[in-house]
């Protein structure tokens, strides 16, 4: 947040000598410090573009520790398996010992199909284990479930193997 | 008479002043011809002339007509009959570069006319709505004392006849003059096999030639380019970018054209040889200039020559900054294309696209050749579903920034943004209503993904859809009333629609059991989306009128589908070869093109609306 107010500072600086707001291709100033190019300062290009850079956010929680941060899932299904239950149930532990745990849900799918409705199927998995850890007593204040769809794999690869180990959720303290 | 039958000829000078008009078969349309036709003696017809005549006439109401040609250098008469073609095509171009229509009706086939024959600029400007038409013959056919033909048309079969002295352009082809000879010589008899003959002949031509464009075969690469040249722009050296080659390179890409290099400099104002250019083999040049203004502008002029006709078409002046010259000839591109194909060009519209470079997300802005890309953003996370506002000047998407999904509307030029939606859980699948007020998204802040409106300045949204399935993918029909998405509440994704305020839903696909992605054109009639064929995801166009589906690429992992303005082309995203790629499609997947990006895998394309 701070380097994006930073950079909007920077450009509306720059903005200011030219007659125009637009620029050209000016690239806000990133880690790095490189100094951000000139512009054309005669007047505004109609097609001119500003780029903005977005920051990292970091993780803050370890988590329990020893315990898998991952649940499975099989292919277009957000059904819970067997075998996950341990795991969540010692997130469950974790999380019901202090309130102040929040914890990011993430679901993720395979690689196969749309974005925007594996981003969907995603949200259905890590609902999915909301709802089991809510069942086991967490208070749905410290959870929130996301997805990331199709958009970070654990394993690149178009085959099953890959598929298997991306159908997913996370568990992601902050 | 008897000299006409069984040859495929028109009457010469000296069998005018004897025979009858008209020729047996077609319809009489003249008031001014005296006395009735005579009936050929001695021949029993089941099928009499009059009835045959009749027939026609009822039959064609404003097909037939009558041309009187005049050989401009002997003066001496000819007489044809010949078709007229259906009422929305257009024969000419008048000076402005409009199509102009001779009565609502064309000109073909007439034996006197030929594809050079011009018309008179300033006839043609009131002609549009005047009922008749002119043809006039050119310089060629005087300086051959060829006929080049005046020919007054009739206007209709019943009603007062008024020829007037307009002129028009006639635009020939040989296939029919061919089918209108066949049809009249077989007219000219009074036997039925003829006739019906001659009836299916003429309805074949008819035909063609209603849904035929003026000059251009929009039909595929390599079956109709029309060859335009291309002039040396005056002083264009001085400007960083190549105005013409740009041009050149836009047009070419459409499938349409085919650039040939007029070897010369020509500006705006010089007047060009059309004859040489004709012999060249070129329909339309194209001349123009480069001009650096005092205050660091550019001035690009640029003039467009109809070379078949030797007209000027017309050109435009744009005074732009060094950063505005591809978009200057990209317009100039779509001038081009709009004079010589009637349709609303794109080359001057940007495309929005991401891409993954290891770590690195960028979402780019290019002009839709993919050139000139700039990044409006680069983030460490993911970025998806880029959605341009109508006014051309804001871009949504969903950034992953945050390590969730959220909901931005992005400002292109000044890079200013705030978030759209940030609620509970993700924020997703942000789509524009037509007015550019509100934005349909995808949110599960209630649990599981539902549809939203929100308004473009933010705040509460209103939910719109009730079901406990997935419901995503929102996009407004064109005209705001109807919003498409994609649910899974029939136990796999299909297409729905509902009202834009939400209410009850209907299906729109069938067959397949995973459709998603639709895109809309911009008329409303097509659906562009992707269907899961036999494990692969391919690009589909639907029809909505006639529920007519059809695959068009040869691809298997097509993503995201989006319309280009004009409603012609279609942008995906797909892999070619392993690797990441954007293409564009004509919607019978005839014309396609492969877009120049940025490095790096590429993906979520999005057609930015015309500019204003």
């Amino acid at each position: 947040m701070k380097k994006f107010l930073f950079s909007c500072a920077v450009v509306l600086a720059l903005a200011g000598c030219a007659s125009g707001v637009k620029l050209n291709d000016v690239p806000v100033e990133d880690k790095t410090g490189a100094a951000a190019s000139s512009n054309d300062a005669a007047s505004s290009a109609q097609s001119g573009v500003t780029t903005v850079q977005a920051g990292k956010v970091s993780n803050i929680d370890p988590g329990p520790a020893g315990v898998g941060k991952v649940v499975y899932f099989d292919f277009d299904s957000f059904v819970i398996k067997a075998d996950s239950q341990a795991l969540i149930e010692a997130h469950a532990r974790y999380l019901r010992a202090d309130k102040n745990r929040r914890v990011s849900l993430e679901g993720h799918a395979d690689d196969r199909g749309g974005r925007e409705y594996n981003l969907a199927l995603g949200q259905k998995r890590s609902e999915a284990v909301r709802k089991a850890l809510g069942l086991l007593g967490v208070s749905d204040g410290q959870l929130e479930a996301v997805s990331f769809g199709k958009e970070k794999p654990a394993v690149p690869g178009n085959d099953e193997a890959a598929y298997a180990k991306n159908r997913r959720v996370e568990f992601n303290y902050r | 008479m008897d000299a006409v039958i069984g040859k495929p000829r028109f009457v010469t000078p000296e069998e005018t002043a004897n025979r009858v008009w008209p020729p047996a078969g077609v319809p009489d349309l003249s008031a001014t011809v005296t006395g009735q036709p005579r009936e050929r003696a001695g021949v029993k017809a089941r099928f009499t002339l009059k009835k045959q005549r009749n027939f026609l006439a009822k039959l064609f109401r404003h097909i037939f007509i009558r041309v009187d040609g005049q050989n401009p250098g002997t003066g001496r008469q000819r007489q044809s009959a010949i078709f007229l073609n259906a009422k929305t095509r257009p024969i000419g171009l008048d000076p402005l570069g409009g199509p102009i229509f001779c009565n609502g009706l064309g000109v073909i086939g007439a034996a006197t006319v030929d594809n050079d024959d011009f018309l008179r600029p300033l006839d043609c400007a009131q002609r549009a709505l005047q009922p008749r038409c002119f043809i006039l013959g050119d310089q060629n056919d005087r300086d051959r004392q060829r006929s080049g033909g005046k020919g007054h048309v009739w206007r209709r079969l019943a009603g007062v006849l008024h020829p007037k002295k307009e002129h028009c352009d006639a635009t020939i082809s040989h296939i029919e003059e061919g089918c209108l000879r066949l049809a009249t010589w077989l007219s000219m008899t009074p036997s039925l096999t003829r006739f019906i003959f001659a009836l299916f002949v003429s309805c074949c031509c008819g035909l063609p030639s209603a849904f035929a464009q003026f000059r251009v075969d929009v039909s595929g690469v390599g079956l109709t380019q029309v060859p335009i040249a291309f002039a040396n722009f005056r002083d264009e050296q001085s400007s960083p970018q190549k105005i013409a080659a740009i041009v050149q390179a836009d047009l070419e890409r459409s499938g349409q054209f085919r650039g040939l290099a007029a070897g010369q400099v020509l500006d705006e104002t010089a007047r060009p040889d059309i004859s040489g250019f004709r012999q060249k083999g070129a329909d339309a040049l194209l001349t123009g200039s480069v001009t650096r203004l005092a205050d660091g502008r550019f001035d690009i002029r640029f003039r467009l020559w109809d070379v078949v006709k030797g007209q000027d078409l017309g050109g435009a002046s744009y005074a732009v900054v060094a950063g505005d010259l591809r978009l200057a000839a990209h317009r100039i591109a779509d001038f081009v294309y709009e004079k010589l194909t009637g349709e609303r060009g794109v080359f001057s519209t940007r495309v929005a696209y991401v891409t993954k470079s290891g770590q690195r997300f960028n979402l780019w802005i290019a002009d839709a050749d993919g050139e000139n890309a700039q990044a409006a953003l680069t983030s460490p996370e993911p970025i998806i579903s880029p959605s341009w506002a109508p006014n051309g000047q804001q871009l949504a998407y969903v950034s992953f920034e945050s390590r969730k999904p959220v909901v931005y509307v992005h400002d292109v030029s000044t890079g200013k943004r705030r978030v759209l939606a940030n609620f509970r859980g993700s924020n997703s699948a942000p789509a524009w209503s037509p007015d550019g007020q509100r934005l349909a998204v995808t949110l599960s802040r209630d649990g599981g993904s539902q549809i939203y409106l929100i308004s473009a300045s933010g705040g509460e949204p209103q939910r719109l859809t009730q079901s406990n399935s997935i419901d995503t993918e929102p996009v407004f029909s064109p005209d705001g009333s109807a919003i498409y998405f994609v649910s899974d509440r029939g136990g796999s994704p299909q297409i729905y629609r509902m009202p834009a305020q939400g209410g009850p839903v209907q299906r729109v696909t069938f067959t397949g059991n995973y459709n998603i992605s639709p895109s809309l054109s911009a008329d409303g009639r097509w659906m562009a989306y992707v269907s899961r064929v036999g494990g692969q995801y391919k690009l589909h166009v639907m029809d909505l009128n006639a529920d007519k589906v059809q695959a068009i690429t040869e691809t298997s992992a097509d993503e995201r589908p989006s319309f280009a303005p004009n409603g012609r082309m279609v942008i995906y995203a797909t892999q070619v070869q392993g690797r990441e790629a954007l293409m564009t499609t004509t919607l019978d997947g005839r014309i396609t093109a492969r877009l120049a990006g940025q490095t790096g895998d590429i993906r979520e394309p999005h057609w930015g609306p015309f500019q204003k």
